[in-house]
């Protein structure tokens, strides 16, 4: 019984020790990377000088950005001052207060492009300033800070 | 049972060792063999190697748009050939580069840019997703091609864009219709 039990164990280690393998070649990769930078532009349009008519509360003038590439989450904002002054070129002490607002009337203090596109603003000078206007020619400067972001 | 036991142990042994030495026919000449002369054959086995160079990376954005793939010490079996092809991920309608802000799967229309790439000095040929770039058949040591990538159309958003090639490697039987190697 014994005999009968070591022998065919014995065949089957001296059979597995002849099992060979063949590994076949398999096919190799490697990678190269293809790289390339868009940077990101834009032209912002603001007017150069925005012309009041005497008694006019409301003049319109429109920001706009063209040519825009921008990040997938890039924006361009275009803050300002709401409020402004223009003085009287012959009587310094002559002014004539003025508010830049959007569309709706609210004061106007940033607007954001994610894209070409355009937004409607607007000076406001109240009837009330214009009441009080002493003849001459006024002028005031508002400045607009663009800024561009990607987060 | 002693014995038993010392002959176990002996065949045991001689199975563990897994080695089965084989002993090549020997030629024997004796006196009274009418041919005195016996052979010896002699073998060396040459495996197949190769070496094949692809640059790292290709910046679109410097003058020369070229890359320069190489095999060389190309020892291959006979009938056999040497192949590269080179396929992307990012392949749809043709090759196109993912900007690399978007996470996302990316808008087809927006968050890619189109390239193409030709083979060849001057670059005549286009290469399709999956295409033979290179082919060096037996019998020949080295070959080389070049690559000219170029972008297409427009990018609709800023950013850095990139693709990743993969160039695959393998040894073949030989096709017919497979081109020389350069």
């Amino acid at each position: 019984m014994k005999k009968r039990f070591w022998t065919p164990l014995l065949a089957a280690a001296l059979a597995a020790g002849l099992i060979c393998p063949a590994l076949a070649a398999a096919p190799d990769d490697r990678s190269t990377t293809v790289t390339t930078t868009v940077a990101a532009r834009y032209t912002v349009d603001i007017p150069q000088t925005i012309e009041i008519q005497y008694g006019v509360e409301d003049t319109a003038f429109s920001i706009a950005v063209t040519d825009a590439i921008l990040d997938p989450k890039g924006a361009i904002t275009v803050t300002t001052t709401a409020a402004g002054q223009m003085t009287n070129a012959g009587d310094s002490s002559a002014t004539l207060a003025y508010t830049m607002q959007d569309a709706q009337g609210a004061d106007l203090q940033s607007v954001r492009f994610t894209g070409n596109g355009t937004t409607s603003c607007k000076v406001h000078i109240d009837k009330a300033e214009w009441n009080k206007a002493v003849a001459g020619q006024y002028s005031g400067t508002t400045t607009f800070t663009v800024s561009y972001t990607t987060a | 049972m002693k014995r038993k036991l010392i002959a176990m142990t002996l065949t045991l042994a001689l199975a563990q060792a897994m080695a089965v030495p084989a002993f090549a026919a020997e030629g024997t000449v004796s006196q009274t063999d009418s041919s005195k002369t016996t052979n010896t054959t002699v073998e060396y086995t040459v495996k197949e190697t190769y070496t094949v160079t692809i640059p790292q990376s290709v910046n679109l954005e410097t003058l020369t748009h070229e890359q320069a793939i190489s095999a060389t010490d190309v020892v291959i079996n006979e009938g056999n050939e040497l192949k590269v092809t080179l396929s992307s991920a990012n392949y749809s309608t043709g090759f196109r580069m993912k900007n690399i802000a978007v996470s996302s799967v990316g808008n087809a229309d927006t968050d890619f840019l189109a390239y193409t790439i030709q083979k060849g000095s001057p670059a005549s040929e286009a290469v399709t997703n999956g295409g033979e770039v290179l082919t060096v058949k037996a019998g020949t040591e080295t070959g080389s091609e070049t690559l000219t990538y170029n972008t297409t159309g427009k990018a609709k958003k800023a950013g850095i864009y990139q693709d990743t090639l993969t160039f695959t490697v393998s040894v073949d039987a030989a096709t017919a219709a497979s081109s020389e190697s350069v």
